[in-house]
């Protein structure tokens, strides 16, 4: 009995015991500032790379590193931050244990910007997969279904210039890249699902990634289980709103823990390029005497 | 009882019915005249409010329509129908940049959240916009808050960042002439890490400060000299602060 009564408590602490990573590669963010409102664990090899890195080391024109923020009490970031490195302090200098960050209601997520977004069209047939030959201007577009797969005949799906918003109110499966053609351009897919990029996708580089803009799901951003490196450029929000526990699904992995396998990279252009509708309008307005 | 006048004389008289019968005719004549005065100035002064209510309202769409004109335009001007339909209230608007003070408040700003300081005139236009040339200096409550403050600027073609984090001290000087930025700095994004912040504050800019926004104060009025006022504040759209985030999860970010 007392052999019983000691199995049960070491499967209840063990079950308690948060989840660590079972991969060998692990994910970094270049020039970024990275936000959990749990834990953080990028699964960094022997602790001997920088969880965000600075162009110094990217070789890419976008500045510092970022700022890590996540309420994780022993978060794996490596050497942390890079750029503080370099001005003479610790790397972790950035990394702070805020806490997790307040949302209001459903604020930035599927349905939000699908109340918000009332200029919105259905997205027509042949647009994002078939032959993709019906591309439309940019515009709000919005599929309502289960699962959608953007999926192109050709090695990008071909956006024209211009500012393109895609709601899915399920899971979307991103095949073909998404890429901007200039800085002011900006495409945003907002799922009510998952957002998952398979292991089919053709393989990105730093110079060619999978994806560019805005990506928000309201349950999880997968990355499948391929062997292959994806670069992705832009902003990328998961809510968990299925609470399974985890917002990202990191499981690319070719066995070498040397390589960072997802890359996520700032784009600081996308700031000035943001959708209007998008942004957040602040007026205050009074009446006063004549 | 023998002296007395017989009361039947006087009830029987026919002077006495006559004049009882003036009087009933007087009376009700003074009541149908005063209710008839009371209605008519009733009716008078119901006219004279429902006028006033009406042009009230035209004062105030128009004082409206010119709020609308001045926020489209960003110019002061007159809003008015042409033609004119009479009984047609218009507007006199004024625009002024915003800030129109030596200081402002960025007011309250969530942790996790931001707020951003415009550093060129043309915030459509950032690649071509002239660039601000001087100070600013941001101060905030609470002052033991740590502050991420983020640099963008163009170099060459491209958007860069340049960060700073401030986790002791309530406030901070930027130079346009600071390493790197170089007098190319397009906005200053503002950010709480650990606690939320009551105010930001902005000040020590000269003169060539870019605009943040516009004050429209619009006046509308009747010809009858009814008048209404509205004044507008209205900072220039932001992006949420959760988009500075190049990842963000609800819940775990691991590799798993």
């Amino acid at each position: 009995m007392k052999w019983s009564l000691g199995i049960a408590v070491v499967c209840i602490i063990t079950l308690a015991l948060p989840l660590r990573p079972l991969y060998a590669d692990w994910f970094h963010v270049i020039s970024g500032d990275v936000h959990t409102n749990t834990l953080l664990d990028s699964n960094i090899p022997g602790n001997s790379e920088y969880f965000s890195i600075s162009d110094n080391s990217s070789g890419l024109s976008i500045g510092d590193s970022g700022v890590i923020t996540h309420d994780d009490a022993s978060p794996d970031v490596g050497d942390g931050s890079e750029t503080p490195d370099i001005n003479g302090g610790s790397g972790d200098d950035w990394v702070f244990q805020s806490g997790s960050y307040p949302r209001t209601g459903n604020q930035y997520g599927y349905s939000y910007y699908f109340n918000l977004l009332t200029n919105r069209v259905p997205l027509p047939d042949n647009m994002l997969s078939g032959t993709c030959a019906n591309m439309q201007s940019p515009g709000v577009y919005y599929q309502n279904t289960n699962s959608f797969t953007i999926d192109c005949p050709f090695p990008r799906v071909p956006l024209q210039q211009g500012k393109y918003t895609f709601l899915f109110s399920g899971d979307v499966t991103i095949r073909s890249h998404m890429q901007l053609q200039n800085q002011d351009d900006f495409v945003t897919v907002i799922a009510g699902g998952n957002i998952i990029i398979p292991d089919s996708m053709d393989p990105s580089t730093i110079n060619d990634p999978a994806l560019q803009g805005l990506y928000i799901a309201d349950r999880q951003f997968q990355t499948g289980n391929g062997n292959d490196d994806v670069y992705m450029e832009g902003i990328f929000i998961a809510w968990d709103s299925a609470n399974t526990g985890q917002s990202f699904v990191l499981r690319r992995d070719d066995g070498n823990p040397d390589d960072a396998k997802e890359i996520f990279v700032h784009r600081p252009e996308l700031l000035f390029s943001f959708p209007p509708e998008l942004k957040r309008s602040n007026v205050s307005w009074e009446e006063v005497s004549p | 009882m023998g002296g007395g006048v017989p009361l039947t004389r006087f009830m029987h008289s026919p002077y006495t019915e006559s004049g009882q019968a003036a009087l009933i005719v007087v009376l009700a004549s003074v009541v149908i005249l005063t209710l008839g005065i009371g209605a008519v100035a009733r009716s008078t002064v119901d006219i004279r409010l429902s006028a006033q209510t009406h042009e009230a309202a035209a004062a105030f769409a128009a004082a409206e329509a010119g709020i609308e004109s001045g926020l489209l335009n960003k110019t002061s001007g007159t809003w008015q129908l042409t033609p004119t339909p009479p009984g047609i209230a218009s507007a006199i608007y004024t625009v002024t940049g915003l800030p129109d003070l030596s200081s402002y408040d960025l007011g309250s700003v969530r942790r996790g959240d931001a707020k951003t300081v415009w550093l060129i005139n043309d915030v459509a236009s950032p690649f071509t916009s002239t660039h601000y040339v001087g100070d600013v200096t941001v101060e905030w409550d609470p002052d033991t808050a740590e502050m991420e403050a983020i640099t963008y600027y163009i170099s060459g073609s491209e958007v860069m960042v340049s960060r700073t984090v401030i986790d002791s001290g309530d406030q901070i000087t930027f130079n346009s002439g600071d390493s790197p930025i170089d007098d190319q700095w397009i906005a200053l994004r503002l950010k709480p890490i650990m606690e939320d912040m009551t105010n930001i504050t902005i000040s020590d800019y000269n003169g060539s400060f870019p605009v943040q926004g516009y004050r429209v104060e619009s006046n509308g009025y009747t010809s009858s000299g009814i008048n209404r006022r509205i004044v507008v504040h209205k900072w220039h759209d932001d992006v949420p602060g959760i988009f500075d985030f190049t990842i963000m999860g609800n819940s775990r970010l691991i590799k798993s």
